[in-house]
């Protein structure tokens, strides 16, 4: 992830340290611990989303039971890929936002597109300033509004772009799994078909990307509130002719 | 050099070519970076990197030589590790780290922190026998990596903090209420500071427990964990061997071949292994030195003398 090099010249090429405050310098980062791509769309009950439970330190697979998706609220899930301590930071404002939000004890409470336009907001916001959030987030919820319940599921990144869609993925996810995600995903799934295809993806990013791991955590979010099941590991299939004897036929070993 | 009966000291050889540079390093040396009054600049901002060739003398270093001939492209090029041999550069240049290998396990009962001692400034080992297992409460400390005047101001810090978070609280400190503080600092000043921790303890409520803070301020809780460059060599060795439950003595054995493995590859982890294991009954340090640790592959026995090998008799020397 080459990000531009700080402008104050005090740096040789390559240097890994992030630029000092200062007047002419500009601020900006690198991520260290990240998180690898998060899936999500909506269903006929609401809103599912998936990742694995890894986060990367450079090229090692360093930390293997990390939660990248948390409830937020009584009506959303926040699944974030990107530097994992500025998920822990967003994690804190969230907290702050939905505790200030119980306090008005009002009888209302945010829903899914208001913590979408919170956090696009934030992310935007430092974006602006060169010091950049550096994650990848999707928000996904019901509540209800004025044509009864609805799904709501938006992602916003680190330069504060931001969209709802019936199917979101980050990172690797882009790539691989919003492909599939365009051709099979319908409107009002049942959750079996939901996480049928959510796993599809999942195997595909577990094949093709190099930084996600064997373990899955899968969320839903209903009416009901919101549900994160139990880390679960996926089997993956190998018993293919070519793959046991990819140069049958061949010369030399490719 | 197979079959050669010549004694070679356990970790190391020294080679002509480092005895020339140690005459260099009295001239040359560079003392680290600043650890006293000046240590709160790092929440203000540190200054631009040309202002921080100053000749003060860091805890680690008693030396004040004034540097000759610096400029600030030799300072980046020993951060960003040490290819200033290769470079053709004095091989001493740079703030202290400590290349490392940091260890932090829960065992039945507690912790067990575990460290090598070595401190480098470049190719050069500033301090063999450093102690990278901080206090910061009674009840818990931390193990340091990174940056060795990074990790030292912010431990300062935090025992500053918890230090009157005591008073109020009127009991000691949580482990967890420790390991947040170390990554509020880590956190809010990632751009300017190179420290990895792990902060092990043990409280009433949660008993022995111990947490990572890599670079970047990420807080994670886990059963062990592992830091520093020489942590690189260990993560297949524990993937293997670690196991849930481990008693006092099990895992403080298990700390110290672990940490000795990784110094037996990391050229940058060295020196002795120190352990801190904190539980309920309070704090007990050991201190395993380097010529106590058990040999690996292709290490031997050390000797005093090739004399003494004569003497005794055997085995015979290598003739034409």
């Amino acid at each position: 992830m080459a990000w531009q090099q700080p402008m104050d010249g005090s740096h040789a090429s390559g240097s890994k340290v992030a630029a000092a405050d200062g007047p002419g310098t500009q601020r900006t980062q690198y991520p260290y611990v990240t998180g690898t791509s998060v899936i999500a769309l909506k269903y006929k009950d609401g809103v599912i989303m998936a990742c694995d439970t890894g986060a990367s330190y450079g090229s090692t697979l360093r930390y293997k039971s990390v939660e990248r998706i948390k409830a937020v609220g009584k009506h959303s899930l926040i699944g974030a890929s990107g530097e994992f301590s500025d998920f822990q930071e967003i994690l804190r404002y969230l907290d702050e936002l939905t505790l200030s939000d119980h306090m008005w004890d009002d009888g209302n409470s945010l829903g899914p597109k208001e913590v979408h336009s919170y956090l696009t907001r934030v992310m935007y916001n430092r974006r602006n300033k060169f010091d950049p959030l550096w994650n990848s987030l999707v928000l996904g919820g019901v509540k209800k509004g004025p044509k009864g319940e609805e799904k709501y599921l938006g992602m916003v990144n680190m330069i504060g772009t931001h969209f709802e869609e019936n199917h979101i993925a980050t990172g690797f996810g882009n790539h691989l799994a919003i492909p599939i995600l365009r051709a099979e995903w319908c409107e009002d799934m049942t959750f079996e078909e939901a996480v049928k295809l959510v796993e599809k993806c999942l195997l595909v990013l577990l094949y093709r990307d190099r930084s996600s791991i064997n373990k899955f955590q899968i969320a839903k979010i209903t009416t009901e509130g919101a549900t994160i099941y139990p880390p679960y590991s996926l089997k993956t299939h190998w018993g293919f002719a070519a793959f046991e004897n990819p140069s049958k036929g061949a010369v030399g070993s490719w | 050099m197979e079959g050669c009966s010549v004694p070679i000291r356990k970790t190391r050889v020294y080679t002509d070519h480092l005895r020339e540079n140690l005459r260099t390093i009295v001239i040359f040396t560079r003392p680290g970076q600043v650890a006293t009054s000046a240590s709160c600049s790092f929440l203000r901002g540190r200054p631009p990197l040309a202002s921080r060739v100053s000749p003060v003398a860091s805890r680690q270093s008693p030396l004040a030589a004034a540097p000759l001939g610096f400029s600030a492209t030799d300072m980046d090029a020993a951060l960003m590790g040490s290819s200033s041999v290769a470079m053709g550069d004095i091989p001493t240049t740079g703030e202290h780290r400590m290349g490392t290998t940091i260890v932090g396990v829960c065992y039945d009962g507690g912790v067990v922190l575990a460290a090598d001692s070595r401190t480098s400034t470049g190719m050069y080992v500033a301090n063999r026998a450093s102690d990278k297992i901080t206090q910061l409460t009674d009840n818990v400390y931390v193990c340091r990596s990174g940056s060795a005047a990074d990790t030292q101001v912010i431990s300062d810090y935090v025992r500053y903090f918890l230090h009157q978070h005591t008073i109020q609280l009127a009991q000691p400190a949580t482990v967890k209420v420790t390991a947040n503080l170390i990554r509020l600092l880590a956190y809010q000043n990632k751009n300017m500071l190179q420290a990895g921790m792990i902060v092990g303890g043990w409280d009433k409520y949660e008993g022995g427990q111990i947490f990572s803070v890599p670079l970047g301020g990420t807080i994670l809780r886990q059963p062990f964990a592992i830091g520093g460059s020489g942590s690189s060599y260990l993560y297949g060795l524990l993937d293997h061997e670690w196991k849930e439950g481990m008693s006092q003595e099990e895992a403080e054995k298990f700390v110290v071949k672990v940490v000795s493995l990784a110094i037996a590859r990391d050229g940058a982890s060295g020196g002795v292994v120190r352990t801190v294991t904190i539980n309920a009954d309070g704090v007990s340090r050991k201190f395993y030195p380097g010529d106590k640790l058990p040999l690996w592959h292709e290490e031997i026995e050390p000797q005093n003398s090739l004399l003494d090998i004569l003497a005794a008799g055997n085995p015979e020397p290598m003739v034409q």
